[in-house]
């Protein structure tokens, strides 16, 4: 019998099928549809899984929404209509998407599965990044759980706990619209990125900056009471821009050109000065969440909880004793936390866990190996084929990698990567500027076995755990500089994975690059800048051409592009 | 089957960069450049199409394809002229809705002391 859980209708639709026998499948929508973000109904991951599992009535346990659909439409709604004219825009684009939203969730899965009502549950939004969060670790009574994002079902930030029976008490709540996610998407916008989309270059670009706007952000966004002064925001009224005239008194005109010097070097200490409030703010909620609950041992869930630089600042404050993110904190992986709460609520006392962060499907369960062979060619037919990609990285070749299962959150963690020596700088800069097309302030991320890291880098031990998928950041060495600098961030730091597994492919490669000398790749998402990660192997072999790669590793050997 | 819509999205932009050539050159250069990289994601995924399809089945989806396209985008250039009629309609409605909205509060908790026990798990508020 199957558990799903689904995430969708506002950010990265996905849907996740277990029967905790160790069958697991985590999907997203993007990966179908070829759009980054998908936020619509997973309508094809669903019909990918009806037909890999043959989904029936019979053979599904329970589906679970991962928020009560009403009751998130409904939050903003009321805090908007409070001034009716004032909001009109908004509003009447909120009454618009009230056909396309998760309401008629139970009416969009009749569609494609005819199953019974008492069948679908509902979870809460906060509750389900917490369960996610709970499904990765083993002692859940040592931990305080917090989630904060932009928003869900009216709150922002959540403070949870749990005991040894599972009885999971709230303890905190923040409410809409004081938010700090809803904040930082806001600098994000004004800075001319997209929300839900840019915060990351956001962060990247504050290591270029100084803080000089704290002051003027610190009346925006009360650090110490998490209250948000909603005179220079627009979200609640404007569906289309979230800052108001106000915010642009402060920092003048927003969407500058940041390729001129001038521009830059304002929006980077924009960039850093919001980055600083958002360091301070979850410094303070933290604090809170130990003071309420007496543990100092943290899960952090959430979109903010992507925000990698600010898992790194905080782990030098000496305020906890252990920090985890999980891998996908975000929306998506919420999909995971709502299948963790059915089965929480048939079984009571027994909760999802998982070993594996790899939770998406194999790649030879997505394919057929017909479609392999029409477009891609074996150049290798002993079993030494790692030795081979071992030397062509080593000789400045970029190769995709392709093989294992799939990642479950936004990085990837080398299954469904390129790679290039990371020693080789014009290799580096190849890979990120004009095959990635990533901006110049973002670098790229360094793999490496774990038994390799401290020769390189230096990390405080509370947050080490987060380095298994680029969860955080750490501090380089001199020896980095001397052999490895065109990875490093402009403020010393790398946003770097280990690897443990002895028996993946990624652990075998970077074993034998070592007898070439080197210990270190780049390793980047297997897609182009805006563009979803490759899934099946037509958007693998269309994104080699168009990044102009030619070889890529599989598992069971490296291959070759064709012409076809 | 993404390469007919892009066909017709790239007419457009065509008629769009030739207009920001005369006025902004860097930006016409720019829109090149991803023109480009489109027109080769269209071009494989047609070639692809093509290698996957019978000749007659990829001829009746590519036509499918580029009648849905070709609606969309009318669809989509008369927004306005359908937002003219809707939108006092929807101010209206926004409106009456303001006035009993007071009485409509949802119940909120900062503290909750056993969630999976107070939570209704087939309520969807």
């Amino acid at each position: 019998m199957y558990y799903i859980g689904i995430s969708a209708y506002y950010h990265e639709s996905s849907v996740f099928l277990t029967d905790n026998k160790g069958t697991d499948c985590f999907v997203k929508e993007e990966s179908f549809s070829r759009i980054k973000g998908d936020k619509n109904f997973p309508q094809r991951c669903l019909k990918f899984l009806i037909k890999k599992f043959d989904l029936k009535n019979e053979n599904i346990k329970s589906i679970c929404f991962y928020e009560k659909p009403f009751k998130s439409w409904w939050e903003i709604f009321y805090y908007s209509i409070k001034n009716p004219l004032q909001n009109k825009d908004f509003l009447i684009h909120h009454l618009k998407n009230f056909n396309k939203g998760s309401i008629f969730f139970y009416t969009d899965i009749n569609k494609l599965i005819n199953i019974s009502r008492n069948k679908i549950v509902y979870s809460s939004h906060h509750l389900s990044h917490c369960l996610y969060g709970l499904s990765i670790i083993k002692n859940v009574s040592d931990y305080v759980y917090i989630t904060c994002d932009g928003v869900g079902e009216g709150e922002t930030m959540s403070i949870y706990t749990i005991n040894n029976n599972y009885k999971i008490k709230k303890i905190w709540t923040n409410f809409y619209p004081n938010s700090i996610g809803l904040f930082y998407s806001t600098i994000t916008d004004y800075l001319g990125f997209e929300i839900n989309e840019g915060e990351f270059k956001v962060m990247s670009l504050s290591s270029f900056g100084k803080p000089i706007y704290e002051k003027e952000l610190k009346k925006i966004f009360d650090i110490n009471n998490f209250k948000i002064n909603m005179d220079y925001f627009e979200f609640q009224k404007n569906p289309t821009k979230s800052f108001s005239k106000k915010l642009c008194e402060v920092f003048g005109e927003p969407y500058l050109n940041i390729s001129e010097e001038k521009n830059f070097k304002k929006y980077a200490n924009i960039a850093s000065s919001a980055q600083l409030i958002l360091e301070h703010t979850m410094k303070n909620l933290i604090k809170k969440a130990i003071d309420l609950s007496g543990k100092k041992r943290i899960l952090l869930t959430g979109g903010v909880a992507l925000n990698c630089k600010m898992i790194h600042s905080l782990s030098k404050q000496d305020i906890f004793e252990e920090m985890i993110v999980p891998p996908s904190p975000g929306d998506s992986g919420s999909a995971i936390g709502a299948a963790n709460f059915a089965f929480l609520e048939k079984s009571k006392n027994r909760m999802l866990n998982f070993n594996n962060i790899f939770l998406g499907p194999k790649k030879n369960f997505i394919n057929k190996k017909e479609s392999r062979d029409n477009f891609f060619s074996k150049i290798n037919l002993t079993n030494d084929y790692i030795i081979d990609a071992a030397n062509k990285l080593i000789n400045g070749e970029i190769i995709a990698t392709y093989y294992g299962s799939n990642e479950v959150g936004p990085r990837s963690l080398g299954n469904t990567s390129i790679l290039c020596n990371a020693a080789n700088d014009e290799a580096v800069i190849n890979l990120n500027l004009n095959l990635k097309k990533r901006q110049h302030f973002q670098p790229l991320a360094p793999i490496l076995l774990e038994e390799d890291f401290e020769k390189y880098f230096s990390i405080n031990k509370s947050i080490v755990k987060n380095l298994e998928w680029m969860g955080t950041l750490c501090d380089a060495k001199q020896t980095l500089y001397n052999k490895y600098s065109s990875i490093i961030h402009v403020d010393g730091t790398c946003r770097t994975q280990i690897i443990k597994d002895k028996n993946s492919i990624t652990y075998k490669i970077l074993k034998n690059i070592k007898n070439y000398g080197s210990d270190m790749l780049v390793n980047t998402s297997f897609n182009i800048s805006k563009d979803p990660v490759v899934f099946d192997l037509f958007d693998v072999y269309v994104n080699m051409k168009r990044m102009k790669i030619e070889f890529i590793l599989m598992d069971d050997g490296l291959y070759q592009t064709k012409d076809v | 089957m993404v390469g007919a819509n892009e066909e017709i999205a790239e007419k457009k932009l065509i008629a769009f960069t030739n207009y920001l050539k005369k006025h902004k050159p860097l930006a016409y250069k720019q829109i090149q450049n991803i023109l480009k990289d489109e027109e080769r994601h269209a071009d494989y995924s047609l070639r692809f199409a093509k290698n996957n399809n019978s000749f007659f089945l990829y001829k009746i989806k590519l036509v499918k394809e580029k009648i849905l396209s070709f609606f969309r985008h009318i669809y989509a250039n008369s927004l306005n002229k359908f937002s003219f009629i809707f939108k006092p309609i929807l101010i209206s409605i926004i409106i009456l809705i303001s006035f009993v909205t007071h009485f409509l509060k949802l119940k909120k908790n900062i503290i909750d002391d056993n969630v999976m026990e107070n939570i209704d798990p087939n309520s969807i508020t």
